[in-house]
């Protein structure tokens, strides 16, 4: 600490010599304070930087790593976040291979995949919507996201689909995706059945080209009506401008510095991995559709 | 005089500017609450237009069941004519308990709860509760927000003169009896 702080000082000192020595020497004093405060802030910012990961490493190794403790982990490249350890590296690849099969055949769409141990007794439903939200798998505007969470322990699992793909993919459907992976999961074959679960959301989404929200796909059973469009295009402009601290209070996207409102305090930036390009979701949005089960 | 005189234009026109951005800034909130409003309305229209189709299914099994019937749909004509977002939660509440009732007796039907169409109909059912949750979720934090900026000090010293009142939150009125859970028999 004093090392850079004696020669700052020196010169101080001399430039003030010529007109009195007592003025000189607080004018040193004033410089060792000013660069003491310099140092001490410097030094409580570098503290603080590795300190917004932590809680989060806290929180995972106190309730046992891989647990959903309310926290969500930053979303991973390849768009698979295994905090169980439940995927074997192969399975992890083939899965990060499937998704992004999916972004390709799909013109975009962002699917992701987060693996727990339990969800410490959070909904399955409340966890999956966090977990999507805070990811914002999709395109902007488009909204064509979806995430499978399961949990191993919990024996619980959820397939949440993006407000513009819940034409292309309603819960119906999402069950359907749920039902046809179910005897994987219960086999604890966690690789396979996510890998499936990529496909079918694939399958399904393809079956509407165009995941806008702009034709009534919804087999024609359910139509949404031009009020339901009206108002979740409305919505969308309500979220755009309030989405850091509007619903649920909850943390606001990665990938979403245009909005103006990062909270400074929020260990995004420090918590995701840097470089690489990695774009994390695209802005994609979240009404809770899809579908869960239990196996 | 004249110096005093420009002072107190420099004063006035700030505090009508400032005045300008509370205003602006209860507009946005305010209609941020009737968008959120109107979500909700959209996914209860959503459920109750699932009701016909899943309770036709059901009575092709179990068209003895009239009570239940009767039930759903007497709640969902409720929840249909309710004006006041307290009035639909509480409508809302009604009907997701007689639904559950519904499905409660599908448990006995064996061949209803592996009718495809079923299964369909609760996925969609499931589904659109969620969203409800999530809407109502969304919407009663942004009704906290708005009612919390209306009271707060310089918007509330605007906020009365100008019409902007206090909303209402996305749940039935305390004492409702549709709060009580469904008991499930059979």
């Amino acid at each position: 600490m004093s090392e850079p702080e004696t020669p700052k000082a020196e010169p101080d000192r001399k430039a003030a010599k010529p007109p009195n020595p007592h003025p000189a020497r607080r004018a040193a004093g004033q410089a060792l304070m000013f660069l003491g405060a310099v140092l001490l802030f410097q030094s409580f910012r570098l503290a603080c930087r590795p300190a917004g990961d932590a809680p989060v490493r806290a929180a995972a190794a106190e309730t046992g790593a891989g647990a959903f403790t309310g926290e969500v982990p930053a979303l991973e490249p390849g768009f698979v976040v295994d905090r169980a350890g439940a995927l074997s590296p192969e399975a992890h690849a083939a899965l990060t291979n499937e998704i992004a099969a999916l972004e390709a055949a799909t013109g975009g769409g962002q699917m992701g995949v987060a693996v727990f141990t339990t969800l410490s007794g959070i909904p399955v439903e409340d966890a999956a919507l966090r977990i999507a939200r805070t990811w914002q798998l999709g395109r902007e505007g488009v909204d064509d996201g979806a995430l499978l969470l399961l949990a191993t322990e919990d024996r619980e699992v959820r397939l949440e689909i993006g407000l513009g793909w819940e034409g292309a993919i309603p819960d119906a459907r999402a069950g359907d995706v749920v039902r046809a992976i179910t005897p994987d999961l219960k086999a604890g074959d966690w690789g396979a059945a996510a890998v499936e679960a990529v496909r079918q959301v694939r399958a399904a989404a393809l079956g509407e080209p165009a995941p806008k929200r702009s034709a009534p796909a919804k087999k024609g059973k359910f139509p949404i009506g031009a009020w339901g469009m009206l108002s979740l295009i409305a919505g969308f402009i309500v979220w755009a401008s309030t989405e850091p601290d509007g619903p649920g209070g909850r943390a606001p996207g990665p990938s979403r510095p245009p909005g103006g409102h990062v909270p400074p305090s929020r260990p995004w930036p420090s918590s995701r991995p840097s470089g690489g390009g990695f774009r994390g979701g695209g802005g994609g949005r979240f009404g809770g559709g899809g579908a869960s089960g239990r196996f | 005089m004249k110096k005093h005189g420009t002072i107190l234009l420099v004063v006035l026109a700030a505090l009508a500017l400032g005045g300008c951005n509370l205003y602006n800034g209860l507009v946005d909130k305010s209609e941020g609450v009737d968008k959120a409003w109107s979500d909700i309305n959209a996914m209860l229209q959503r459920r109750a237009d699932l009701v016909p189709n899943l309770v036709n299914t059901v009575k092709g099994y179990a068209s003895h069941e009239k009570e239940v019937f009767e039930n759903v749909a007497e709640a969902r004509s409720k929840l249909a004519g309710a004006k006041t977002p307290a009035e639909a939660a509480e409508a809302d509440a009604a009907l997701s308990g007689a639904l559950g009732r519904l499905l409660a007796i599908a448990e006995a039907y064996p061949e209803l709860k592996a009718n495809e169409n079923f299964l369909k109909l609760q996925d969609e059912l499931a589904g659109t509760e969620n969203r409800i949750a999530v809407s109502r979720k969304d919407y009663n934090a942004m009704v906290k927000d708005y009612n919390a900026s209306i009271r707060r000090l310089p918007a509330s010293l605007i906020a009365g003169p100008l019409g902007f009142e206090k909303k209402d939150y996305f749940e039935p009125p305390a004492g409702s009896a549709v709060q009580i859970a469904p008991t499930v028999a059979f």
